[in-house]
């Protein structure tokens, strides 16, 4: 086997090149090829061999020609003959069959192994048999679905050649285009029959083939679960539930349980098409939040260019309140079969309304909604994916190593460029996934990941020094139970039983609850004493905040002078860590400390009216701030640095230095705002300086 | 040392995991979401996230006489690794990313996020040609670097 070459990166363009170039000529010829182009630089020369070689290698998992992937030739009895389409997560492939027992024709849908979930082969078999009953030739029939072993799932569907519904009705007098509406009512209804909702009904899933039969596309593909709990629960999720914004009714917006009510709206807004030839409710391209307002605001102005009993149909179709709509496919039908007979209409006012609220309940447990997708996209296939019941069933390393991963990810995600609001959004999810294992977890091992996550977890959203996340109640809540779960399990340390209770405390510091603080600091206190080594540097080290911070509760709860010792106790130890080579002088850490300490320290001197010192002291404490934000950004402690010094030279007369440490202040926090918008923390110290701006004197 | 990574049909694909998560954000009002800078997100985020399990596994299980199933998802190209193998591909995939990111992107897009060409040309705004042109020159070099 060849050495791996150094590549040295500058060379890297002169490879790429000289590797195409290669790849140009024929292969007996690129040695030679390559020794000319080479003459000169040998190393060049063997790089581009030694991948010329590989290049020539099969290597599993490395195949050269990705369309080999992409799709077999052959799907059973049929044969690939063309590639028709291709999204973001799918390929429509049309195929013949050639196995001599019949002609054919199909359409075969593809979805690829990042697209879809391994469950989806259980719910497209019970999709089969469930399709297999709506044996309707005006239905686009699914044939047959399956799964390569390459991973990726498959559907076959009959292959539908046509026109769309709209196209093919322009060259139809009003009366037959009525009566094209009423079979498409009728394939629909008996859709209904069968407690299956289209939910997706738009002018390019009607088609007419050339031989003038209707057909209705991707009836059901996906089928989401059969308990009503999980209608509800998709149902619910704003945005779960795919639609096309332009024939979405309201209550399909809104999220609610799939009823045939949702039809009814959209065969509606098809009427109106078909009669007006423009939508209903606007004709301008909208995006679907625009789709959304018109629909809602129920102003169908479309409507008015249909002319006397047909607009009262369509009105009634198209009613915001699904039960002032036509209760029934069937009944909207015969309204149409009315008109055409000239019988009086259900639409007409005066007419006895149906309930369609009565449908629902009567049929509410046994509606299997359908979502139809001309194609699948990642993110519908997805929303069907992890429920909780499908959780249940997998083994529990499964779900562990799963739940892992999520939270991998939310936690990941926290580093990267999005905005607080949503990652607050993303802790929260994460801490329900959490509960519900925590929960449903018995093994050492879980409680161990568990306990590590709630730490985490908690952290983020409680330091609300760095991370602008503050979310002190929830935080706490998660800080405890980590530090229970923790203190239970026989594999945890010591160190980090003490890391979660030191992140208890800070985090009822933070939230100003001074009395538990103070227990709870004490508490760290005495765990620290149960370390390995009490009197290593790094214990000291950790006491001495605890310290601190026990110092600055004291000054909270108005006892200054217990304070200022304590304070200048800690002060004096980690001087002494410093002689001692325990610390380096300029990190951060070390840095950042101090700067709180001699913050510390002047608040308890500006308590005891000692404003020389108290001044001294926070000076000291933006200097070593502003050493400690050339590595780690320490914005905050600077202003509100700053904006104690202006306090206090306020009350030591000195009005003009006020003003300008306050408005130093300023804008130190509104580099911290630039940085991070939607900072709570930097908000609120915003607003005190603007205070003291107003209020000169 | 050689992983199971036997896919069963219990396993979760972490791609899905993803997948779900960014649904979610999708769905918190407020936030805006790129789905063109989705694909190549992911994948990156699905990298960290398997090599991060890789490594702690390793660590794991030098300590360890309980082998917990890792979660499969791998790329058929990773599955035959083995852990240090697996970790050398992320340190190619650094070493190609300082030397060509856009290959190095095709390369991460495809082994970790699962995509195809066609996936990964429209995310990337590039034709497919392009980018089987540039896999084909990636290849060559990964397969070098890892000397298989």
């Amino acid at each position: 086997m060849t050495p791996a070459p150094n590549l040295p990166a500058e060379k890297w363009p002169q490879i790429k090149a000289l590797f195409f170039a290669a790849l140009d000529q024929p292969t007996g010829e690129r040695a030679s090829f390559l020794n000319r182009q080479t003459e000169q630089d040998l190393e060049l020369r063997e790089i581009v061999a030694t991948m010329l070689d590989a290049h020539q290698r099969e290597v599993s998992g490395f195949e050269l020609e990705p369309t080999g992937e992409l799709y077999p030739n052959r799907f059973g009895p049929y044969r690939v003959t063309s590639l028709v389409a291709t999204t973001l997560s799918t390929l429509v492939l049309r195929a013949e069959r050639d196995d001599g027992q019949f002609e054919q024709t199909v359409a075969i849908k593809l979805i690829q192994p990042s697209a879809v979930s391994p469950q989806i082969l259980y719910r497209l078999e019970t999709e089969r048999q469930i399709l297999a009953t709506l044996n309707n030739p005006a239905i686009c029939r699914l044939l047959d679905s399956g799964q390569l072993s390459t991973g990726q799932h498959y559907l076959i569907l009959e292959w539908i050649e046509g026109v769309p519904f709209l196209e093919h009705a322009k060259l139809l007098d009003q009366r037959a285009k009525l009566l094209l509406f009423r079979e498409i009512c009728l394939v629909i209804e008996s859709a209904h029959h069968l407690l299956i909702v289209h939910r997706d009904l738009k002018p390019a899933h009607i088609l007419v083939t050339p031989q003038g039969n209707l057909k209705i596309l991707d009836f059901g593909i996906a089928k989401l679960l059969q308990s009503n709990s999980h209608i509800d629960s998709l149902a619910t999720q704003p945005g779960h539930s795919p639609l096309t914004p332009a024939y979405a009714s309201p209550e399909q917006w809104r999220g609610d349980p799939a009823t045939p009510s949702f039809d009814i709206f959209s065969l509606g807004i098809l009427f109106a098409e078909l009669l007006t030839g423009q939508h209903p409710f606007g004709t301008s391209p909208a995006l679907p939040h625009e789709w959304a307002s018109r629909i809602h605001a129920g102003q169908p102005q479309g409507l008015r260019l249909i002319k006397g009993d047909l607009q009262a149909i369509a009105r009634k179709a198209l009613e915001v309140n699904p039960s002032h709509r036509y209760a029934t496919v069937e009944s909207f039908r015969n309204d149409i079969e009315n008109y055409l007979d000239s019988r009086p209409l259900l639409a007409r006012p005066n007419s006895l309304l149906h309930d369609s609220a009565l449908w629902i309940r009567r049929n509410r447990r046994y509606l299997i909604p359908l979502t139809i997708l001309a194609a699948f996209t990642l993110f519908e296939l997805q929303q069907i994916y992890l429920r909780r019941e499908d959780q249940e069933r997998r083994s529990r390393q499964a779900q562990a190593a799963a739940r892992d991963l999520i939270f991998k990810v939310f936690l990941s995600v926290l580093g990267t460029n999005v905005p607080a609001d949503t990652r607050r959004q993303i802790l929260y999810a994460a801490i329900k996934q959490l509960e519900v294992w925590d929960f449903a977890s018995q093994s050492e091992i879980d409680k161990r990941e568990i306990a590590t996550l709630y730490s985490q977890i908690s952290g983020n959203l409680g330091e609300s020094f760095d991370n602008y996340l503050e979310d002190f109640p929830v935080a706490e809540r998660c800080a405890r139970r980590a530090l229970i779960l923790l203190d239970s399990l026989s594999s945890a340390t010591p160190d980090e039983r003490w890391n979660t209770a030191m992140l208890l405390a800070d985090i009822l510091f933070s939230h100003g609850k001074w009395a538990e603080a103070r227990q709870a600091y004490q508490e760290v206190l005495r765990r620290s004493y149960l370390l390995q080594n009490p009197q290593s540097i790094v214990n000291r080290r950790s006491r001495t905040v605890a310290n601190s911070m026990l110092g600055d509760i004291l000054l909270a709860e108005g006892h200054p002078e217990q304070a200022l010792k304590i304070q200048k106790s800690v002060l004096e130890e980690r001087r002494q860590i410093l002689r001692e080579g325990g610390d380096a002088i300029d990190s951060a850490p070390t840095t950042s400390f101090l700067g709180n300490v001699h913050y510390s320290l002047a608040q308890t001197y500006a308590a005891l009216n000692l404003l020389g010192p108290a001044i001294h002291h926070v000076s000291e404490s933006i200097a070593n701030h502003t050493i400690a934000n050339a590595t780690k950004s320490s914005l905050r402690p600077i202003a509100e640095g700053l904006l104690l010094l202006g306090d206090l030279h306020k009350r030591n007369e000195s009005s003009a230095l006020a003003n300008q440490s306050w408005r130093e202040a300023e804008r130190t926090v509104l580099a911290m705002l630039a940085k991070e918008p939607a900072s709570i923390p930097a908000q609120k110290i915003l607003n005190e300086i603007r205070a003291r701006l107003v209020h000169p004197r | 040392m050689h992983l199971s990574r036997e896919r069963s049909g219990h396993t979760l694909q972490p791609t899905a995991l993803v997948h779900e998560f960014l649904l979610r954000i999708n769905n918190i009002p407020g936030a805006t979401f790129d789905l063109k800078a989705y694909f190549p997100l992911a994948s990156s985020m699905m990298r960290r996230i398997l090599i991060d399990h890789a490594r702690s596994r390793t660590s794991r299980l030098a300590n360890e006489a309980v082998a917990i199933d890792s979660p499969t998802g791998f790329h058929p190209a990773l599955q035959s690794l083995s852990m240090e193998q697996l970790l050398t591909v992320d340190d190619a995939l650094n070493e190609l990313a300082a030397m060509d990111p856009r290959q190095a992107q095709i390369l991460e897009m495809r082994f970790f996020g699962g995509l195809t060409t066609e996936e990964i040309a429209q995310s990337l705004d590039l034709s497919s040609r392009t980018i089987k042109r540039e896999w084909t020159c990636a290849r060559a070099w990964l397969l070098t670097r890892l000397q298989l």
